[in-house]
């Protein structure tokens, strides 16, 4: 019981701030490092296992204990079994233009719809906007069956155009209203001032309105990178060809391939598939914060 | 605005000399001032026509026959509806995704709000504290799937190592076991949410002046927590609600990837159990049948929720 006590003291900060000197401090906070420290360690320990692991020979990632927490010897065995397992960069080719097949005609056709939405006056906006917000609340596998039937019947599988056709026609109903949001907020009186100088509606968008939105549209490139790199449903309906296949789906098939189970390869191609999207969304996370308090959760 | 009509050079009268032209080109331009918000929007419009409400029909329909997607499709009534739960398979499905939602939204929303809380209290290197908090969030799911196979696994796994040094050797099946198998994604979805990120970037938004308010009326914390901190997220709240209860009915690559569904089907959910009849036993109507339920009870949750919420969420400034 105590300590739900010293839990529940420490993880209120109010009050819990006094002057003094730095010393006094970290000992009065001492219960609150503890917490922050355990919850760290739960939260860390699987990424931490997963790098440990990635240099450890088959003979010490058998022994459970005492555990092991550091590799020793370090090996490199496991990062050229995993690369020679597949071809790493032909998925990886496929995943970067499954990204920029997607992100390029989504951003041209969203930007277009949530500018109209946000700063244009017609009959029907709200209405339209209504619409557009139900989409976004409705379950992906409404839609599923029939756009693959669609998509077959046109002769489209096994090529890109099931990524750049939908992509072309704003089909983001989640980017089209977090981008009328971010739009919206942006003072009127810039928009009339260039309207007054004789800019039409497109000069408006591209010279005001996207470099005010620079913080956004970077989210924006940061989750459809990161769909690409993780999504599995898509690839499973549309990209089953090997030539085709990303990451996500080759990481399927080489984490199902096991009979025995070749934990070290597994550990190291996780590594060399995680590095970068850890690299890309701990950039995009400044923008989170960002993007959340500026598209208005709060009503 | 200036239209390249005004500025050719006219034949005959120009404008000024021409009334009635004038008329026509200012009613003109207007014209085109009214339909260009429908231009910027036609890719939307047609998107949603043909990627969205036709789907949407088309599946609504053949949730009423026996279709493979290519064959014509057979009427059958409500067949597909009725006939729901008639599999083993099926019926295990529906309750793993029950259990799913019912214990890891709640569960992922108390999480979440202890670790932001938890990363809210000052103390001496919170930045980077928060920092290392975001870094499992950023491993994506394939690199998390093999991991987290390793961390569970029975033999060698760390998990398994705990228990043995808390004093039981035995150990678990953990993810072979057909009964424990959706506990563990359901632990998984509960540690792993994004909801501590926004619980996070709300309590950067609670003004100070509440907090010293309430300490000079000489509230406890735990006071504080309920009468300021938690009405203060309650717009966080709500939108974490509606995002975790969407994403918990659709859930699809962990298990995928993890453990196909098995053993036993111990870990097929909702969105599996629609992907395999689609596409594997090609019961496209049956699949069509299961997603509009899906719809249906997403819409009736969705909109309870926000029928609800005006009783329940505090927005600052009125709503």
């Amino acid at each position: 019981m105590a300590g739900i006590r010293t839990a529940r003291r420490y993880i209120f900060p109010e009050g819990r701030f006094t002057l003094g000197m730095r010393a006094s401090r970290i000992m009065q906070h001492s219960n609150a490092y503890l917490l922050i420290a355990a919850f760290l360690f739960l939260a860390l320990l699987p990424v931490f296992w997963m790098f440990s692991n990635a240099f450890k020979t088959l003979e010490q990632m058998r022994i459970t204990f005492p555990i092991q927490w550091f590799p020793n010897p370090v090996t490199f065995e496991n990062f050229a079994d995993g690369w020679r397992a597949r071809d790493w960069l032909l998925h990886l080719r496929n995943t970067l233009m499954l990204a920029v097949f997607v992100l390029i005609p989504t951003m041209a056709s969203c930007i277009l719809a949530a500018y109209a939405f946000a700063r244009m006056r017609f009959p029907g906006s709200e209405l339209l906007m209504m619409l557009n917000i139900s989409l976004m609340l409705m379950p992906d596998f409404v839609t599923m069956v029939p756009r693959y039937v669609m998509m077959a019947r046109m002769g489209w599988i096994g090529t890109w155009l099931p990524a750049i056709i939908p992509s072309m026609l704003a089909l983001n109903p989640a980017m089209v209203f977090v981008l009328r949001q971010f739009f919206r907020a942006i003072p009127n009186e810039l928009s009339e001032a260039a309207r007054l100088d004789g800019c039409n509606d497109l000069v408006i968008l591209w010279r005001i309105i996207i470099p005010l939105a620079k913080p956004i549209l970077a989210l924006q490139v940061v989750l459809i990178t990161s769909w690409a790199w993780n999504d599995l449903l898509f690839p499973l309906l549309y990209l089953k060809d090997k030539s085709m296949q990303t990451i996500t789906l080759a990481m399927m098939g080489f984490i199902g391939s096991r009979g025995d189970t070749q934990w070290g390869p597994m550990m190291a191609m996780s590594v060399l598939v995680s590095l970068p999207m850890m690299g890309l969304s701990y950039y995009g996370q400044r923008y989170f914060t960002e993007g959340f308090t500026l598209t208005g959760i709060k009503g | 605005m200036t239209s390249p009509l005004l500025s050719a050079p006219q034949p005959g009268l120009g404008p000024a000399e021409d009334p009635g032209l004038l008329n026509r080109l200012a009613r003109g331009r207007r014209f085109r001032r009214r339909m260009l918000p429908f231009l910027f929007l036609l890719p939307w419009i047609v998107g949603v026509l043909i990627f969205q409400a036709y789907p949407i029909l088309d599946s609504f329909y053949h949730s009423f026959t026996i279709y493979d997607g290519f064959q014509p499709a057979k009427w059958i009534g409500f067949r597909n509806y009725v006939n729901l739960a008639d599999h083993d398979y099926t019926r295990k499905a529906l309750t793993n995704t029950f259990i799913f939602v019912v214990v890891s939204v709640p569960g992922g929303l108390v999480v979440g709000l202890l670790q932001a809380l938890l990363l809210n209290v000052k103390v001496r290197g919170l930045q980077l504290f928060r920092t290392l908090a975001l870094v499992p969030g950023t491993v994506p799911v394939a690199g998390a799937a093999s991991v987290l196979l390793f961390i569970w696994s029975p033999s060698i796994g760390l998990l398994n190592t705990f228990l043995k040094i808390l004093g039981f050797p035995k150990g678990q099946a953990w993810l072979s076991d057909p009964v424990m198998v959706k506990w563990v994604f359901i632990v998984m979805a509960i540690q792993g949410g994004i909801g501590m990120l926004i619980f996070l970037a709300g309590l950067q938004n609670v003004p100070q002046e509440l907090y010293d308010a309430s300490k000079i009326d000489g509230a406890k914390s735990i006071q504080t927590l309920f009468t300021v901190t938690l009405p203060m997220l309650t717009p966080y709240t709500l939108f974490n609600l509606l995002t975790s209860l969407i994403g918990a009915f659709q859930m699809f690559s962990s298990p995928m990837l993890m453990t196909g569904g098995g053993p036993a089907g111990g870990s097929t959910f909702y969105g599996q159990l629609i992907y395999e009849n689609a596409f594997r036993y090609f019961k496209m109507g049956h699949a069509a049948a299961l997603s509009w339920i899906l719809f249906v009870i997403s819409m009736v949750i969705v909109v309870a929720v926000f029928r609800t919420s005006a009783s329940w969420v505090y927005y600052e400034g009125g709503n």
